[in-house]
């Protein structure tokens, strides 16, 4: 118990010269050497003399009183910033995303933007809330706060675009799904929005790419059949698109989509009743 | 049996092996002080001499937890040494590993390449050799663990090792036991750490403090394993440890052979293990190379963009990496940048957010002005190249002191706290700045070799670009690449390119370029197949005349190949030549295909010789006539009559009197049925009478309902008959259309007449999706060669009077 509290100790004075006084790192230091004191042979001997198996016991409550210490000094005491808390709101941010709870997500996350501007994490996420809640121009404002400085990776890319196409601006929508999915080719809503961004332009060919490009990486999503079946009804590929429907359906698509799904049938059986 | 009296105190002195495990990995402690102090990434031999002397501190306190714990009646010297012996015992073991799976791995995929094994043989055998690793590795542990608690002498480690064998084989069955306990107490060890490291780096200060306790747990973890080891070897020698003791306690010799047999095995596997990973920038070299294995199996997977994606991402880094090789060799020659800012310039160009552009850009800018190494503008690049931190962590060594020098030590904090968490103290391209000329030659070399390979899957690249982009842009690169690189493959696809657009001068360039190419390669069907091209794209540049002089000289080159004998028969054709077409298609011998047919069908009636002409149609329409007959050939014979009767109306328009020779020749025969009803259909429409022409049709699709272009001609006289007589006929012409369109979706006059019908009703969405498809899908657009009633702006005009309307 002895070394393994000078040990603490040491690694906790280290720090402290390493990177400044810090009150949880002194409290490190003094429950690493307290424990090395109580370990010690003598103060034990005094306060517990006792057999093998209380001497277990004895050192085991030291151990576990020194781990509480380590682990709840820098908690408590810790200052707030530092890349740990950075990670931890971050981490905190995608969680309450993910619940729906966009209104905290985006407090915390702007509380974090303010701390520590530049981020491009945290920007991520909080562009990623802001158009969940349907403000792009919110959006593009947070993305376009660092845009001079650094590169964009492919999700940044991506939410870049999902800016001008809530605005409905599919022209440099396009021109950012391209950019993300040049760097990362497998972003399924990538492709989706690049195949609907495609259709609403009139390009047909890159919109049936960008759909066929789903169907092959998540051939269960009933919206990319659909999409495709979309894009082949537009340019009178009929077969196709009813073949692309029957798979959408036998997905168990949700209801709104299976009503567009019946809707776009019902265009294709048109068609094919007249043959 | 050993007893109580054999051992002293084990459970008393654990702190002193937690302490030797934390000490032997205790080098990060010594490289984290490192980069403290100077702020720069440590250098190999520190960072080398470091581990090494952490190891060497961590064996001398496990020889004091040792001497602490068993009897040991030797000097201390003795102990360490007989330590050091069991230490290289196990470290032979676990170094062997990488070594045997390596080699396993080779052995089964040239089995799996030969169709040898399957996919469940592979994974149990996988299994079985995991196993074996392990209890390999177990019984090292034991051996070691033998060594110290009798502390056997380092010239009998030998004899007690080999005895340790003879027990293991005698009481198997706990040694077994013994060992899958092992293996199951390693995997909770790992799992019970994985959690831990999740719990502590949510709770401690992350980087230095973090990193420091996550040590001392796994420390702990290591000694609670090594007392369980201690307690099996105790189980497994309970019967022979009396038998091992007499061994060591016999007044033999012993010998050295096995402590340095292992020595030697281990430092042979420590080097042959990390040997590939000296090299930081061959590693990089090496990295790029399987990626561009790994996306030429994406691309014959068929996913093409994902491999396009991977070619683009490894030519970046490749430029800006030779952009550092080239770069280093300038500031050392002429003392500034000159070739390898144009190649980062290249690397920006290819794809702006490689990690490495930005980080070769800073470590040349450190290295060109060495006294602002530290300044905000080289630290900007190395703070760009660390937001990537999986693909270069070490980028953020360099922004300590970048952030010192601006005064912000939170920042510098920061990024220290960092590299020291992700245990990144070395810089793997750092050591080039002093590399000799010769060294940067060999790594250029290979980065040229590399730069060959992707040269030669761009064309892959713009392929796949092709398949989504607009033609005509991509155009200008293809021709850029065509011009870079001698590839035939290059020139067919900008021929190809060229004819979709469409760009006859290209066309005929490139098909040029290419025949050349192939002509040069020895390969007779090569040459043929290009010949064929290129003839093809010379006739639709319109060039037929030198179509027909390179068709004839392979003709006179290759006179069997029937192939050619009707591209040169066609060729003649173009250049109004039916005679010699004639003489060339009966000169090949053998049945006549449905191609030389259909040649010597309109060569003939070129000739005036209807006769003939009637005949060789007859042949065509053979199968047509008859029942049950394959609907695909159908479709083609079908298409070749159709042509045949654009001819006959050509004639009609261009020598009336001889059309009506035909058509007296041809009523006169009344056969082929097929022909004649076509003939007859289109004749009643020509004079408005389109009951008479739809009876003709009609009896077509009687003869053979898999025939297209009767559906076709229906779908037009009813389009006529609704607007020239006014008759509600717009829905059979829908009908019909439709009917066509179903059977030959690829003929882009169906999409185009079925839009006006839709436009005439006043269906704009449906008439806008016809347009659109005629204007989308038409590979060959407005090319007046292959659409001389312009019918892609027709189309355009329509969708956009549609939406006009739409929109009103």
């Amino acid at each position: 118990m002895v070394i393994a509290g000078l040990l603490v100790a040491t690694g906790a004075l280290l720090n402290m010269l390493l990177f400044g006084f810090k009150v949880w790192g002194m409290l490190c230091l003094a429950a690493g050497a307290g424990a090395a004191l109580m370990g010690s042979s003598v103060i034990r001997n005094k306060l517990y003399p006792a057999s093998d198996g209380s001497m277990i016991r004895y050192n085991l409550i030291i151990a576990v009183v020194l781990a509480v210490i380590v682990l709840a000094a820098p908690v408590m005491f810790g200052n707030s910033s530092g890349p740990e808390n950075l990670d931890r709101a971050i981490k905190k941010s995608a969680s309450l995303v993910a619940v729906g709870d966009l209104d905290r997500a985006g407090k915390l996350l702007m509380d974090i933007d303010t701390k520590y501007p530049g981020v491009p994490e945290v920007q991520l996420n909080l562009s990623t809330v802001h158009l969940m809640q349907g403000r792009p121009e919110e959006a593009a404002r947070v993305l376009e706060s660092s845009k001079e400085s650094r590169y964009y990776n492919a999700n940044e890319c991506f939410n870049y675009a999902m800016t001008y196409y809530q605005r409905g601006n599919y022209d440099d929508a396009m021109v950012y799904l391209k950019k993300a999915l040049k760097q990362e080719p497998n972003i399924e809503d990538g492709c989706l929005y690049a195949s609907e961004c495609a259709r609403r332009q009139g390009d047909y060919k890159a919109a049936q790419y960008y759909a066929r490009r789903i169907v092959e990486m998540k051939p269960t999503l009933p919206l990319g059949h659909v999409q495709l079946a979309r894009v082949e009804l537009m340019v009178m590929e009929y077969h196709e698109a009813a073949a692309e429907l029957e798979k959408a359906l036998e997905l168990k698509p949700d209801d709104s989509l299976k009503q567009e799904i019946l809707r776009l049938k019902e265009e294709v059986g048109y068609y094919q009743s007249k043959l | 049996m050993i007893t109580d009296n054999g051992i002293k105190n084990e459970k008393k002195t654990w702190g002193w092996l937690l302490l030797a495990f934390f000490l032997m990995d205790s080098w990060w402690l010594g490289d984290s002080l490192v980069l403290w102090l100077t702020g720069r990434p440590v250098p190999f031999y520190l960072h080398a001499f470091l581990m090494a002397a952490s190891f060497f501190l961590g064996l001398i306190t496990a020889t004091i937890f040792f001497k602490k714990s068993f009897a040991f009646n030797g000097s201390s010297r003795s102990t360490f040494l007989t330590l050091l012996c069991g230490t290289v015992t196990i470290t032979a073991a676990i170094t062997a590993t990488p070594v045997v799976m390596k080699a396993w791995v080779y052995y089964l995929t040239g089995m799996i390449r030969d169709g040898n094994v399957n996919g469940y043989a592979a994974s149990l055998s996988l299994l079985g050799l995991i196993l074996l690793i392990s209890i390999v590795a177990v019984f090292a542990c034991f051996i070691a663990i033998t060594f110290m608690i009798y502390s056997v002498p380092v010239h009998k480690t030998g004899k007690v090792a080999a005895a340790l064998g003879v027990v293991g084989l005698k009481r198997y069955l706990t040694l077994l036991l013994l060992t899958m306990a092992a293996i199951l107490g390693v995997i909770l060890l790992l799992n019970v750490m994985k959690m831990l490291e999740v719990f502590l780096a949510g709770l401690l200060p992350y980087g230095f403090f973090s990193r420091y306790i996550l040590s001392m747990v796994l420390a702990g973890g290591k000694t609670a394993l090594a007392f369980f080891l201690i307690y099996s070897v105790r189980v497994l020698l309970a019967k022979d440890g009396d038998g091992i003791r007499e061994k060591i306690e016999q007044p033999v010799s012993g010998s050295f052979i096995y402590p340095v047999a292992v020595a030697v095995l281990t430092v042979a596997l420590i080097i042959s293990n990390i040997t590939p990973y000296l090299s930081g920038p061959k590693q990089l070299a090496d990295n790029i190379q399987a990626r561009i294995v790994r996306a030429d199996n994406l691309r014959n997977l068929g996913q093409s963009g994902e491999a396009s994606s991977e070619y683009i991402k490894a030519r970046a880094d490749l430029l800006a990496f030779q952009a550092y090789l080239r770069g280093i060799s300038e500031i050392t020659k002429i003392g500034e940048l000159k070739e390898a800012n144009e190649l980062l310039s290249q690397a920006e160009e290819v794809y702006a957010n490689s990690p490495f552009i930005p980080y070769f850009k800073g470590m040349l800018q450190r290295l060109a002005d060495p006294q602002n190494g530290n300044s905000p503008d080289i630290n900007k690049y190395f703070l760009a190249a660390a937001h990537n931190s999986d693909t270069i962590p070490e980028a953020r060594i360099w922004t300590i002191n970048g952030f010192r020098s601006a005064g912000e030590v939170n920042k510098a904090n920061e990024a220290l706290n960092l590299v020291i968490a992700r245990g990144v103290f070395n810089d793997r391209f750092a050591g080039l700045d002093d590399a000799n000329e010769n060294e940067l030659v060999v790594l250029l070399k290979e980065t040229e070799r590399i730069k060959a390979l992707l040269n030669e899957r761009e064309l892959d690249v713009l392929l796949n670009r092709a398949e989504y982009e607009n033609e005509t842009s991509l155009l200008s690169e293809m021709l850029e690449y065509a011009g870079r690189n001698t590839n035939p493959e290059a020139d067919y696809q900008v021929a190809l390119l060229a004819e979709h657009i469409p760009y006859p001068a290209y066309m005929y360039e490139y098909a040029k370029k290419y025949f050349a190419d192939r002509a040069n390669e020895n390969d007779g069907q090569k040459e043929i197949e290009a010949a064929l091209f290129t003839s093809y794209m010379y006739v639709k540049s319109g060039h037929a005349g030198e179509a027909e002089v390179l068709i004839e000289a392979m003709y006179e080159k290759y006179p069997e190949s029937k192939d050619i004998a009707c591209d040169y028969a066609y060729t003649l054709l173009e250049n109004q030549k039916p005679a010699r077409a004639i003489e060339v298609i009966d000169a090949h011998k053998g049945e006549k295909d449905s191609c030389q047919l259909y040649l010597k069908a309109i060569a003939s009636m070129e000739n005036h010789d209807y006769n003939t002409a009637l005949e060789a149609v007859g042949g065509l329409c053979l199968i047509m006539e008859t029942p049950g007959s394959d609907p695909k050939v159908v479709r083609e014979l079908d298409d070749y009559v159709y042509r045949f009767l654009l001819e006959y109306l050509n004639l009609c328009a261009r020598e009336s009197g001889e059309a009506e020779n035909f058509l007296a020749e041809l009523e006169n025969r009344k056969d082929p049925a097929v022909l004649y009803h076509y003939v007859m259909g289109l004749n009643a429409k020509k004079a408005e009478d389109y009951e008479r022409s739809n009876l003709h049709l009609k009896k077509l699709l009687e003869i053979n309902s898999a025939l297209a272009y009767p559906y076709y001609l229906l779908g037009v006289n009813y389009n006529e008959m609704a607007g020239y007589k006014k008759q509600d006929c717009y829905p059979l012409a829908e009908k019909y259309f439709l009917n066509f369109i179903d059977l030959r979706p690829d003929v882009v006059e169906g999409y185009f007449c079925l839009g006006s019908v839709y436009k005439h009703t006043g269906d704009l969405t449906r008439a806008t999706r016809a347009f659109l498809r005629v204007a989308d899908y038409n590979p060959y657009r407005d090319n007046p060669l292959y659409e001389p009633f312009g019918m892609y702006n027709h189309a355009l005009d329509e969708i956009d009077r549609s939406r006009e309307e739409g929109q009103r």
